[in-house]
């Protein structure tokens, strides 16, 4: 079982082509990182394997435990085990936090059944607490007025709720101080188990000495250039993307 | 760039004697209009499509949801409709005769022929005394003439969309001007040419209750593109004198035009202005619009995006000191799919002036996918002036978006206390704060207008402050 | 002119003047009466909203023969209550004088059916809302009238039902005194027509209105918020769901006599099917009313091809050293919002109905935090 991309390639809707066919599978139980400069396509990458609707795809698959992934919807990706923490979570004006996470769990029950409220409540304040966010924040309105930080936090919290199979962490680092950085590294490691894998985006090795890889991905032009182990990080911490250059 | 290559009376406080060979004299009358005709030369269909125009003139109101009341005291009858040194323009300079040549002095033609070897068409009351053209222009087949020697000579082109843009019964004024117009521009610019340099006319009035009615009519073939510019100054004079053109811009296919106005009339200057522009598929037109002078402006110049994916926008600058309204403001219709638009306006009130932001953005129905973006700041400046805002915005159907914000604001008494500290005076440190707030507007215009811009906001603020 | 006793000659000439006053404000009010036409698309404040069906069979039915017949109730509000009457001089002045936004004939219309409602004189704080309703199925003319004491707080819930083919035309007059504090509602449930003029004065209160309209085939509203005094805060919200043909417009002026004050206006729609919103605010700052804060925002959602906006927001400033700012964006549903909850499983349906009812639910957090 795994998350399984061949050849994928895709463009801004009506505009530039920003990936140019990768190949990636990452089985059940990995950590995976992805590691390249700005514009290598990083983002992208993550939208596309959702279903953002700026981004087409122009050709390659993606399967998802043997299911064709760009088949789906958003929401049923969702509902078939891939989470995005996004770079930067949207704010929803209006609906609170408990609402929307009442909303997204009770989706993924079976027709007729009801999520038991009381336990629901249980289960997001004990996480709130875990990741070290005020339990009132479960009447505020979804990422409305939250600080950088707050908004990382609350999607590692919906990661922590939905317990997705295939999490991809889009720059989950940015924004974040040391303290939040632990916290949050720690909840996404609590996380780790053989049923479920991790896609890890990001620019720092900051991130990555929390976060430990078994693989190191290197995303250059919208192309995946080296492939490796942890070692990359180190290697990119000290010379920069600079050696990608010679790749042209 | 301390000297700017031409010097502008600011207030266009002075005159030459007065000494023209026709004169229709006061009022407007089907008399007028043949007088008009004949000292034209004009055809036969123009003289019925003139007197047609009068009879809807006559027949119209005075406009009613766009026009701020000073509108009112406009008395139509003491209003001189046509005066002319003659119907020839002059191929020469040396022709041109002195007063004119006086008057163009001061306003520096000659150094703009030199500053910009393009063709000036530069108009003396109402018709065109000076035209010269720039060789390669003719060459590559742009017809820039004035608009009587334009539908003379070249009806085929003219005649198809003479008043299409904006019809006679678009308003009362806009019948005035179809009934009384004369001189100012016609310009085609045929498929795929690209004007590298501006093409300029300039407006003067000289002559009391002299109505000018000038009419522009450009059209940029297919992926055609050319910047045109108008500036003008007049003398003060005791009683009102009107001035009410219409400028139609047709942009066909993927063409591009920006039409630069910079309006500094003396204040007993009514000036009624319709602008409007015509973008076909992928066509752009671009409005730069700064208005310092008149004592009642109205211009709203507009653009109907008829093409799918055209792009309209407007950049306005307006000044308001005592005695003046700027009632001025922007109107975008998105009249097919995908279409954008986009309107910047700043506004400055000062002393007793008054600015007025009036705009429309009209996204028809069934239309996708249109984008409009507009924002209007004004900036109060003593304690005495007023700035309202009036845009109407209207939306059909859930595939558009159209955002507009405004804001009031006055200059920071702090940053003016830092400026002051570091010893400036207090006009100098209101000038520059001015500046600061229209500074990304007025770096759209041409760089010799943008220089002698902000040289006008220094004059007014030394007038006003110091 | 009777004197009271014991008054002395400044008092007596105080309120000799200020009967004069009153006196030819009447008398140029019934003027404004008597001139006034029966609203037009040619009228500025008319402009959309087929005033030429709505506003011309509204004032039919108001010259018409049809009495004004409906139900009043009012709860929770202890002796405060007192119900108007067609004799009630001092009431009637008030609504005489009460400015209209394009509507004066109508206004002249509701004064010579005058005589229904409430009029409620809050002394004491509010435990529980106040609560007005009024009801009919033919037509109904009630006036409203809340004065709030000094440093008193209140709440007050006014809800009109319609039964469907009912019309009601209501008018509130509202008075605020200093350091009082009142949260007031307009709720229009089901009307066939729906009008209503409303005036705020503002003595140095603070004063949070809301107006939430459901299901009415066409409302007109009009809110005159002005302040006199400084240090008063007028919070004006509003909320509000269209479908099917509906149409809803909403007229209000933050008039700032004196400086040293506040208003804030937020005004939301959710527009769907082949109903259309129009919003026309305007923002008028006195001469010398410095130091004035002043803001209005008009956000619409657009959800179906055939819904329509208008959206007219409106400075006027006359005064210096003021903050004031509107906004006005109209648009489709969010598309970086539906993707957030589509991404986190949340089917398109009820992803759309979330984020179109938390739009809303968002004003409704901001009255109830006021």
């Amino acid at each position: 079982m795994s998350l399984i991309i061949r050849n994928l390639s895709a463009r801004v809707k009506d505009g530039a082509q920003i990936l140019n066919g990768i190949n990636l599978e990452i089985p059940k139980g990995e950590v995976h990182a992805i590691m390249g400069p700005n514009g290598s396509g990083k983002s992208t990458l993550s939208k596309v394997l959702c279903g953002h609707p700026d981004y087409e795809v122009i050709e390659g698959t993606a399967e998802l435990d043997g299911q064709d992934l760009f088949a789906m919807s958003v929401d049923e990706r969702s509902r078939a085990g891939l989470f995005l923490a996004f770079q930067y979570p949207v704010e929803v004006p209006g609906v609170t936090n408990a609402n929307f996470m009442r909303a997204a769990l009770q989706a993924r029950l079976p027709k007729g059944e009801e999520l038991d409220a009381v336990s629901f409540y249980k289960t997001m304040r004990s996480k709130m607490t875990a990741l070290g966010m005020d339990t009132k924040f479960t009447a505020r309105a979804v990422n409305e007025g939250f600080s950088g930080g707050e908004k990382k936090r609350n999607d590692v919290l919906q990661m922590m709720m939905l317990e997705p199979s295939y999490a991809i962490l889009d720059e989950t680092d940015s924004g974040l101080d040391v303290d939040a950085l632990r916290i949050v590294s720690d909840g996404v490691n609590a996380m780790r188990a053989p049923f479920r894998s991790f896609l890890v985006i990001t620019h720092y090795k900051r991130l990555l000495d929390y976060i430990k890889p078994d693989v190191v991905h290197v995303l250059y032009k919208g192309r995946i250039v080296r492939t490796a182990g942890y070692e990359m990080v180190e290697h990119i911490e000290q010379n920069g993307f600079d050696f990608l250059k010679s790749e042209e | 760039m301390d000297e700017t290559p031409f010097q502008i009376d600011t207030r266009g406080e002075f005159s030459f004697p007065e000494n023209h060979k026709f004169d229709a004299g006061f009022g407007l009358t089907e008399a007028t209009i043949d007088y008009i005709c004949d000292a034209k030369g004009e055809p036969d269909w123009v003289r019925q499509f003139r007197k047609d125009a009068l009879k809807k003139f006559n027949e119209m109101p005075m406009p009613t949801h766009w026009a701020p009341e000073g509108i009112n005291d406009l008395d139509f009858d003491k209003i001189r409709y046509y005066l002319s040194h003659g119907t020839m323009p002059y191929k020469d300079w040396e022709e041109v005769p002195d007063d004119v040549k006086r008057t163009f002095e001061r306003l520096g033609v000659p150094e703009q022929e030199r500053a910009f070897l393009a063709g000036v068409d530069a108009q003396y009351d109402s018709e065109t005394a000076y035209n010269n053209m720039r060789e390669e222009l003719s060459k590559q087949g742009v017809i820039f003439v004035n608009s009587t020697e334009g539908l003379k000579e070249y009806e085929h082109i003219f005649r198809p969309w003479f008043g299409k843009v904006i019809p006679v019964t678009d308003n009362k004024f806009s019948a005035l001007n179809h009934a009384a117009f004369s001189g100012c521009s016609f310009i085609y610019v045929p498929t795929g040419v690209k004007v590298a340099q501006p093409l300029q006319a300039y407006f003067r009035i000289n002559s009391e209750s002299m109505g000018q009615f000038e009419r522009t009519l450009i059209i940029a073939d297919e992926g055609a593109e050319l910047m045109y510019m108008e500036g003008c100054t007049a003398p003060k004079y005791d009683s009102a004198t009107l001035h009410s053109g219409v400028v139609e811009l047709v942009a066909l296919k993927g063409a591009k035009i920006q039409y630069v106005t910079v309006q500094n009339w003396a204040t007993n200057v009514y000036n009624l202005v319709i602008q409007r522009g015509l973008a076909m598929e992928d066509a752009e037109i671009r409005w730069i619009d700064c208005n310092l002078g008149s004592g009642l402006t109205m211009k709203y110049p507009a653009v109907v995006l008829q093409g799918r994916r055209a792009r309209g926008e407007v950049v306005s600058i307006s000044l308001a000191h005592s005695g003046q309204l700027q009632d001025t403001g922007a109107r975008m219709i998105h009249a097919a799919p995908e279409t954008t638009s986009n309107i910047v306006a700043k506004s400055i009130s000062i002393g007793e002036g008054r600015a007025s932001y009036r705009g429309e953005v009209n996204v028809l129905k069934g239309m996708k996918g249109c984008k409009n973006n507009t924002e209007c700041d004004a900036l109060l400046i003593n304690a005495n002036s007023r700035t309202d805002t009036y845009p109407a915005i209207s939306v059909h159907g859930n595939a558009s978006a159209v955002q507009h914000e405004a804001s009031v604001s006055q200059v920071d008494e702090e940053m003016l206390f830092y400026m002051q500290q570091r010893g400036l005076t207090r006009a100098q440190a209101m000038s520059l704060a001015v500046n600061g707030f229209i500074n990304d507007l007025v770096k759209e215009f041409p760089m010799e207008y943008s220089v002698e811009l902000r040289r006008l906001i220094d004059l007014e603020m030394e007038d006003s402050i110091g | 002119m009777d004197f009271p006793q014991n008054m002395s000659m400044e008092e007596a000439f105080a309120l000799a003047e200020a009967e004069a006053k009153l006196k030819q404000a009447l008398t140029e009010s019934k003027a404004r009466f008597e001139n006034a036409v029966i609203p037009n698309r040619l009228n500025e404040d008319w402009r959309f909203g087929r005033p030429h069906k709505h506003a011309v069979a509204l004032a039919e039915l108001l010259q018409s023969d049809t009495p004004s017949q409906g139900e009043a109730t009012v709860q929770h509000a202890g002796e405060a209550a007192v119900p108007v009457t067609a004799e009630d001089d001092d009431l009637r002045q008030t609504e005489m004088l009460m400015p209209t936004i394009g509507s004066d004939a109508l206004l002249g219309m509701h004064l010579k059916r005058f005589g229904d409602g409430y009029a409620l004189y809050i002394e004491e704080d509010t435990k529980e809302p106040i609560l007005l309703t009024y009801k009919t199925d033919t037509l109904y003319t009630p006036s409203t009238f809340i004065m709030v004491a000094p440093g008193v707080k209140a709440h007050v819930i006014e809800q009109h039902y319609g039964c469907e083919k009912g019309t009601i035309f209501a008018t509130r007059n509202i008075q605020v005194a200093e350091g009082a504090e009142l949260k007031v509602e307009l709720q229009p449930y089901g009307c066939a027509r729906c009008m209503s003029i409303t005036n705020i004065q503002n003595m140095g209160g603070k004063v949070v209105h809301y107006t939430h309209h459901f299901a009415c085939d066409w409302a007109r509203e009009e809110t005159v918020a002005e302040i006199y005094t400084p240090g008063a805060d007028n919070q004006l919200f509003s909320a509000n769901k269209l479908d099917l043909d509906q149409v809803l417009d909403q007229h209000t002026r933050q008039i700032h006599h004196v400086g040293g004050a506040t208003s804030n206006l937020l005004y939301k729609n959710v527009v769907d099917d082949n109903a259309t919103g129009i919003f026309a605010g305007n923002i008028y700052v006195a001469p010398g009313a410095h130091n004035t804060d002043a803001y209005q925002s008009n956000r619409n959602m657009l959800l179906s091809e055939k819904a329509t906006i208008h959206s007219l927001p409106g400075l006027e400033i006359l005064a210096d050293k003021v903050r004031c700012s509107h906004g006005s964006a109209s648009a489709p549903m969010d598309e970086e919002q539906l993707f957030y909850l589509l991404s986190r499983g949340i089917p398109r349906d009820e992803a759309l109905a979330l984020v179109s009812h938390g739009f809303l639910q968002d004003v409704v957090d901001k009255f109830e935090r006021s």
